[in-house]
């Protein structure tokens, strides 16, 4: 091939591979940033990928209870000791592996608190719903424990997993729907880090009439047991935790337990067991409200989940217990880091100070890291 | 598999790849061969019996004809000094009728397969309702027959192929091999074009180069084939198949509103599968013919026919049209009709010299319509477009008349599109009996046109048929670009150019913008993925 | 030759036959007009023109026309 010749099929070559890469990387933009599905589940995923490696103390797994019930920027303000919720709405155990092994991978925490009630659900509630998955592995970058867990699934459809844009291209038709909190993924991108620590929470005050109290509780010992997909993710768990000498504390946040939930407190009892036979810590804080000083008036949004009042409570508690019980010393962070987790207690500050204006105004709303909450706090910060 | 799936380019990737890096030139074709044969038994091999079948048969009686032709000549110039003329025409005529018969056989069988998998149920049923009507206890049985993939179309290049040979036009095919190639390519497999042996078989069996501007724009034609058929036709199927599922209850408006987008999907559908089709051949060096030119431009239904679905029309006048107007059955009544009291009026005239093209017209469509599908509502179709041709040039001196009475200058281009409204308003009444399920429905959508008709009804309804009004938008941005691309086409088919070439004038970042620009939009609007079903190809089933 | 020129402007007056070496490929002749040709041909010069000779190079122009009138009487 002569020379001319050969220039030309370069630079023919230079020309299609500029077009492909220029297309791949706009797709790629788009998958990640606006063809999505935004919602908090992102934002608190993403957000936990933005830590810097090895510098989360305390990883929380587990669904709804562990983002409504602890607050990360509260505690290390309070204890010094940083963590970060690594939960999804309605998550399910079979979901937990994955999330562990991530968190192993970039952070290597001294501590993982595993919130249990992604175990107690019915055969049917979650079990084979699509969007409690995709929860997760849709915010998980794609690698090995991603193509666990899709695979797990066995579906024909694998592509739509591993590339999500497939699924979520046609979301421009809800635009804008989605944007208020694609846009805060993208503030946290630029930011480096994100405000809030994956924190949400209602600015509802409920009120139960049928309460089990602390001191009937005690009086209920008849277990029940998971359901067995649920049980077998356990024991996987588990058997990981175990063969990786994980440092692991199992425990069920703090719930309003009535009759209509009572067997979800009954399988907790069940699973305590199966934990404490693989030498695992356990501590049924659902048990210890008045210990933690929780007020069953004022402190819950719904009968599963601690409004902001009572995650200030819970994350006192709790902090102290970790710290005193774990060894839990202050964290070794950078300058520039310590920085950014003290931006994050400052604008947690704000942002309760925002929920308690709201709840004098008694407007409910959800309350998280998205665009418009983020703007509507700033003229809290001192 | 289809076209537009990921599949199928994946597929046409690796064909591309192995066939331009098959060293032995001379058997590249084998290379296509081989991937027909892959892609039609990924559609379902059960069904390859069939085009086996009228691959094999066409291929044996046109080797078969030309064998009686090659004797018969040789025959003939042995006994040149023997035989005198009337004897020597005698055995012509004896030979050109057997012939005949060998080429019968090959219509029958192939024709006779495609029939009965095609219409025996509607043939049964209509029978069964004849004998019922007149209270005769016996009834054909329903079977559930289902039709290879291509096989109205790949039956009717075979008997092209056959006549051809037949007539003379063409040689046989000596390799079984080489025409198995033509009649199964698998580009033209699914919807065409009808192509024809002289034209295409040599292009398949010549080995070609790999050319960069061939790739180039092969890849742009299938790029637009992909925003046609996945952004535009199935997202406006959707709408479509919500009023087809429960037809009888939505209004005139609505109903209105469904005809007109499925002159839009219709279009975009075939069309960009046309395109998508063309253009994976083009990147193999084979040119497949175009089969549609901005039909909905045109000033007459004539015209439309010429310029919609053109390779139908082609085998239609080659093979239907030309035998039927200038066989001796017309062109005898013709004459005997200017002979006649009649024949010296100057209707009489008109009608005698126009008689053999206006029934032959009629004819053409009545198959064109039954062609379509198995229902009365497609002879409905058939007899619509084609008592519509049969009129106009009946009528033809009359339409004359009044235009020069009005004084209507036929260039203005105000006339041009009076003439366009008109056809395409033709052509909507066409559509009506596609997109009815019933000729009764059809019938009735008609009338509801006129006595149905409450916007507030229709917009609300319309709202319900799965597309949102971001959706709707879309389709209406992207039919004013085809528009407009059409038009830019329609102005530089006179200069024999078409928008890649002009594209290749364009500095490379244009052309890097536009396909960027066309790959961006088909992933982003493009109707696939768990969100949507996928829409079939209108014409698969064909 | 003088006779087929007389058919072809009679069918089409308005088609310039002298010249024109496209008459097919330029659809300047539709598929009705050489219908309507063939009738008056068949006629005129006792041919048989059969539908395999309805092919654009044997219409394109009147001379090619003229040629394929003359092989089919030589038939």
């Amino acid at each position: 091939m002569g020379d001319q010749m050969k220039n030309k099929v370069i630079k023919r070559l230079l020309k299609i591979g500029s077009l492909l890469l220029a297309l791949i990387l706009c797709v790629i933009f788009l998958q990640e940033f606006v063809l999505c599905h935004g919602d908090h589940n992102r934002e608190r995923i993403k957000g936990f990928y933005l830590e810097p490696k090895d510098s989360v103390d305390v990883v929380f797994i587990g669904a709804s209870e562990v983002y409504s019930g602890f607050s990360a920027p509260y505690a290390y303000s309070r204890y010094g000791f940083t963590s970060y919720p690594l939960a999804t709405q309605s998550n399910t155990i079979s979901n937990y592996l994955a999330c562990i092994k991530e968190a192993v991978r970039t952070q290597h925490p001294k501590l993982f608190v595993i919130e249990i009630n992604g175990a107690l659900y019915d055969d049917n509630t979650f079990a084979k719903n699509d969007s409690t998955l995709r929860n997760i592995s849709d915010n998980l970058p794609l690698n090995a424990s991603k193509v666990e867990l899709v695979k797990k699934i066995a579906t024909s459809d694998e592509a739509e997993y591993f590339f999500p844009i497939i699924k979520y291209h046609s979301v421009w038709e809800n635009f804008p729907e989605g944007m208020n909190w694609n846009l805060s993924v993208i503030m946290s991108k630029f930011r480096g880090y994100n405000l809030l620590k994956g924190v949400k929470s209602k600015t509802t005050i409920f009120k139960y009439k049928n309460k089990i109290y602390n001191y009937e509780l005690n009086n209920i010992n008849e277990k029940k047991s998971l359901s067995k997909e649920y049980e077998e993710s356990l024991i996987e768990l588990l058997e990981y935790c175990k063969n990786n000498n994980l440092n692991v504390l199992f425990t069920r946040f703090p719930h309003i337990v009535a009759k209509s939930n009572l067997d979800r407190y009954q399988k907790s009892l069940y699973a305590e067991e199966i934990i404490r036979e693989y030498g695992f810590d356990y501590i049924a804080l659902d048990n210890k409200l008045d210990e933690i000083g929780i007020d069953y008036n004022h402190d819950f949004y719904n009968i599963e989940h601690l409004n902001l009042y009572g995650q200030i409570k819970m994350t006192d508690y709790f902090g102290q217990y970790l710290t005193e019980n774990y060894n839990l010393k202050k964290s070794d962070l950078t300058p520039s880091q310590q920085k950014e987790w003290k931006k994050s207690a400052e604008y947690y500050d704000a942002f309760c100070k925002s929920y308690d204006d709201l709840i004098k105004q008694e407007k409910t709303k959800d309350v998280g890291e998205d665009f418009k909450t983020i703007l509507s706090i700033k003229k809290y910060l001192d | 598999m289809s076209y537009t799936s990921f599949n199928f380019i994946l597929f046409v990737l690796a064909t591309v790849l192995i066939y331009f890096l098959f060293p032995l030139k001379k058997y590249r074709w084998t290379i296509l061969l081989v991937a027909n044969i892959v892609f039609y038994s990924l559609a379902g091999y059960k069904y390859s019996v069939f085009i086996l079948f009228t691959s094999i048969s066409s291929y044996l009686i046109a080797l078969w004809i030309e064998k009686i032709s090659a004797s018969s000549k040789a025959l003939l110039k042995s006994k040149k000094a023997e035989w005198n003329r009337d004897q020597k025409k005698a055995y012509k005529e004896k030979t050109k009728i057997k012939k005949r018969w060998v080429m019968a056989l090959a219509l029958i069988l192939n024709f006779g397969i495609l029939a009965f998998l095609k219409y025996y149920n509607f043939f049964s049923g209509s029978l069964n309702d004849l004998l019922g009507a007149f209270k005769i206890d016996f009834s054909l049985p329903t079977l559930k027959l289902f039709l290879p993939l291509g096989i109205s179309f790949y039956t009717f290049q075979c008997m092209g192929y056959v006549v051809d040979v037949y007539r003379e036009k063409t040689q046989a095919q000596k390799n079984p091999f080489k025409f198995l190639m033509f009649a199964s390519f698998f580009p033209q497999i699914i919807q065409g074009p009808i192509s024809i042996y002289d034209q295409l078989a040599h292009q398949l069996y010549e080995p070609h180069d790999f050319d960069f501007a061939r790739f180039k724009h092969g890849c742009e034609l299938i790029l637009w084939g992909f925003v046609k058929k996945i952004v535009i036709a199935d997202r406006a199927v959707i709408a479509i198949n919500s009023v087809t599922a429960n037809y009888s209850s939505y209004n005139g408006t609505t109903l209105t509103f469904t005809i007109l987008l499925y002159s839009l999907q219709l279009y975009a559908d075939f069309s960009g599968g046309i395109d998508i089709s063309r253009g994976v051949a083009q990147i193999f060096g084979i040119d497949l013919m175009e089969n549609f030119k901005r039909p909905y431009f045109s000033k007459s239904i004539s015209e439309y026919w010429r310029r919609w679905h053109i390779s139908l029309g082609v085998w239609m006048k080659n093979y239907i049209f030309y035998p039927i107007a200038t066989s001796n059955l017309f062109l005898t009544a013709s004459k005997n009709i200017k002979k006649s009291k009649f024949g010296k009026t100057a209707a009489g005239s008109h009608i005698a010299k126009v008689l053999p093209t206006s029934i032959a017209s009629l004819i053409v469509f009545l198959v064109v319509g039954i062609w379509h599908g198995a229902s009365w509502k497609y002879v409905a179709f058939g007899v619509w477009n084609g008592g519509i041709i049969m009129l106009g040039i009946l009528l033809q001196p009359i339409f004359d008349i009044i235009i020069d009475k009005l004084h209507i200058n036929r260039e203005n281009i105000i006339f041009h599109i009076f003439q366009m409204a008109r056809t395409f308003i033709i052509v909507l009444v066409g559509y009506i009996f596609d997109v009815a399920p019933s000729f009764s429905q059809g019938m009735r959508t008609i009338i509801l046109f006129f006595t149905n008709q409450n916007l507030k009804t229709g917009w609300s309804e319309i709202s319900t048929l799965g597309l949102g009004k971001k959706e709707y938008l879309l389709l209406l941005l992207f039919t004013i670009l085809i528009f407009i691309v059409s038009l830019i086409q329609e102005k530089h088919e006179l200069r024999g150019e078409n928008i890649r070439q002009i594209l290749d004038r364009k500095s490379f970042f244009v052309r890097w913008a536009v396909i960027f620009i066309g790959v961006m939009t088909v992933i982003v609007f493009g109707v696939y993925g768990s969100g949507y079903n996928a829409a079939d190809f209108v014409y698969m089933q064909f | 030759m003088d006779e087929l020129m007389q058919i072809l402007e009679e069918l089409r007056p308005d088609v310039d036959f002298e010249n024109e070496t496209s008459l097919i490929d330029n659809s300047i002749l539709d598929s009705f007009d050489i219908v309507a040709l063939v009738g008056e041909l068949n006629d005129a010069f006792d041919i048989e023109i059969k539908p395999n000779n309805l092919i654009p190079e044997n219409f394109n122009s009147a001379k090619a026309m003229m040629a394929m009138i003359e092989q089919l009487q030589d038939e």
